[in-house]
């Protein structure tokens, strides 16, 4: 695929201005820093922050840019982390190559889920996505006896037993996609997903294999989700099936949305903090689930672009969203 | 020992009750252009305020009723002048913001009733014996609320100057503006109307099942299978189409077990939208 900034080709890469967009990545080794010598508890949290972090990046790499709401995104983080917890805990495969064995897992559903649906858009496209968690949820309980049905699977083998070396690994699982994602989304490819939100008749006729380019970011956002999923239960050592519960998308959309969708660095960033601020909530324990939903509910309304949209898409240089829904028309 | 009558009146009360949920979700789609995954929550709160208004104010279970539906309707009118208005234009934000609001009306009734389980006794109690059946009478209250309730939302769609105007709002919005319609009104009377109708729903049915805080989950998943089996946006899609699948479903519990209903839900919306997405009487994909 072609390279970022579209009329590449030159030095230019090697300027600094086109490092900037990456510049967040440098807060990267402050939040090490922070994990390592903070405490274990907070060192846990952030274990949790990075990985849901992940999860946005490769939520929003997809569906931020190409407008396809992907209501079924955790069965990536979900057929990952179930692969990677059979392979390791049934059958002994070192969790080196069980982690790996696992995002194959979730790019292999990728492109299962992609060619049958990548074709449809708007709802349609959403809602059969929606339904591939709830199928392979009644699958890990038809089939129990192999998928720990209700119960999920213990006894997953850890790869430290220092969790601070477990957040060194999520950091750099994050840095990685975070990475990937900018210099996707910034490429030609990238372009030509904001084409497709856009109006893919357009791209179409343009000449576009809009189906190609959509298929391709699917599996990348797969790949990302699958990477974090397979890792973290090998952190937690047990994997459950609450994870391909709608509830975990639907956080995962909350964290993007917080952030800014189609901005990458900001979903990445919202998912840290309100990881960080669940965990305060902690406290009120009743009232938590509630307030969580509340402050959702508010900032649709009151700030249906996102939070940090507007300061993460000036630092990578990324163009206004045209205005979503756009296939609604003007009416009203 | 399960006979062919009792198959037949179970599988209507079932067919009523999804047809329901399904009427109301796919007007609010078709005149409100809105995917309402808050729809279980109003069936939900139907429940929870009939219990609350005649067993904590004692007002009796058919005035308790009676009340929850207008709270219901009026919640669904604030809901969608307050939250949805303002970035009804935004189709994914207003999906995930009907999410996030059916969570939150979940957690609030998890926060004031508690997670157990309530019994709400039957609006009529006793059992009618048909073809030496015997059938809760409540079933048969089921069945006929569902068919007056459809009954007087068609009289009304088709036969009052208003209800032609929210057909027309589904058809042409620009057009229906131009012509003097007050389109947003028509939004929030579709969603009380629908809200109150999914009410009823919840009401009518919880003497026969239990109310919990997630008692609408299938129910509202069932509605969106029928939507999208029946053609999204068509009202006599959904009808037949909740026909098929209640009955559909009332078989596969009897003959199998209840269990599998959700699952032939899934494969049913799964393989519609990728042979037929229209669903049976669709209207064009693009129309929408």
């Amino acid at each position: 695929m072609s390279s970022p900034g579209a009329d590449s080709g030159r030095k230019e890469r090697l300027r600094p201005e086109a490092l900037q967009p990456y510049a967040p990545l440098l807060l990267l080794p402050v939040v090490a820093l922070l994990g390592w010598f903070g405490g274990q508890p907070l060192t846990i949290t952030l274990i949790y922050g990075a990985t849901w972090a992940t999860y946005a990046v490769g939520y929003d790499m997809f569906s931020g840019f190409s407008g396809r709401v992907n209501l079924g995104y955790a069965m990536f983080p979900a057929t990952a982390a179930y692969t990677s917890a059979v392979l390791s805990a049934r059958f002994g495969v070192p969790p080196l190559l069980s982690v790996p064995a696992g995002v194959g897992g979730a790019v292999l559903l990728g492109a299962a889920v992609g060619a049958l649906t990548l074709r449809i858009k708007g709802i349609y496209f959403a809602l059969s996505t929606a339904i591939v968690p709830l199928a392979l949820f009644q699958l890990t309980h038809v089939f129990g006896k192999f998928f720990g049905g209700e119960e999920g699977i213990w006894g997953v083998p850890p790869f430290f037993s220092d969790p601070r070396l477990d957040l060194l690994v999520v950091l750099a699982i994050l840095g990685a996609a975070v990475a990937f994602s900018l210099w996707y989304v910034r490429s030609k490819a990238g372009l030509i997903l904001r084409g497709i939100q856009g109006s893919d008749l357009t791209a179409q006729a343009l000449g576009v294999d809009t189906f190609r380019f959509l298929f391709v970011s699917l599996l990348c956002s797969a790949g990302i989700g699958g990477a974090a999923g397979a890792y973290l239960v090998h952190f937690q050592m047990l994997v459950a099936p609450e994870i391909l519960h709608i509830v975990t998308t639907l956080q995962i959309i909350t964290f993007t949305q917080v952030g800014g969708p189609g901005t990458i660095v900001g979903p990445a960033v919202g998912s840290f903090l309100l990881v960080i601020l669940n965990e305060y909530l902690r406290a009120w324990t009743d009232l938590r689930l509630f307030a969580y939903f509340a402050v959702l509910v508010l900032l649709l309304r009151f700030s249906p672009e996102g939070l940090l949209a507007p300061a993460a898409r000036a630092l990578a240089r990324l163009p206004r969203r045209p205005a979503a829904g756009g296939r609604q028309g003007k009416a009203t | 020992m399960q006979t062919l009558p009792t198959i037949l009146l179970f599988g209507l009360a079932t067919s009523g009750i999804y047809a329901l949920m399904a009427v109301g979700v796919a007007l609010i789609y078709g005149v409100g252009r809105i995917i309402n995954f808050a729809h279980g929550a109003f069936y939900t709160l139907g429940a929870y305020l009939t219990y609350l208004y005649a067993v904590r104010f004692g007002l009796g279970w058919w005035a308790g009723a009676a009340l929850a539906i207008l709270s219901v309707a009026a919640i669904a009118i604030a809901f969608d002048r307050l939250l949805i208005e303002p970035i009804r234009e935004r189709e994914v934000i207003v999906w995930i913001m009907t999410f996030a609001f059916a969570f939150a009306v979940r957690e609030l009734i998890v926060l004031t009733f508690g997670a157990r389980p309530y019994s709400i006794p039957a609006f009529v109690p006793g059992s009618v014996s048909i073809l030496g059946q015997a059938i809760a009478a409540q079933r048969l209250l089921v069945v006929a609320a569902s068919v007056l309730a459809l009954g007087f939302l068609w009289g009304f769609l088709y036969r009052t100057r208003t209800g032609k105007a929210l057909r027309a709002v589904a058809l042409n919005r620009t057009g229906a503006h131009l012509v003097g319609i007050p389109v947003q009104r028509a939004h929030a009377a579709v969603m009380a109307i629908s809200a109150g109708l999914a009410a009823l729903a919840g009401i009518v049915i919880s003497p026969i099942n239990v109310v919990t805080p997630d008692m609408g989950l299938e129910p509202l998943l069932m509605a969106f299978t029928i939507v999208i089996f029946g053609g999204i946006g068509s009202l006599k899609g959904s009808l037949l189409a909740a026909l098929i699948v209640g009955y559909a479903g009332a078989l596969v519990s009897f003959l199998w077990a209840p269990e599998l209903v959700t699952f032939m839900a899934l494969v049913v919306v799964f393989s519609v939208i990728l042979v037929r997405p229209t669903g049976l009487f669709g209207l064009a994909v693009e129309r929408a």
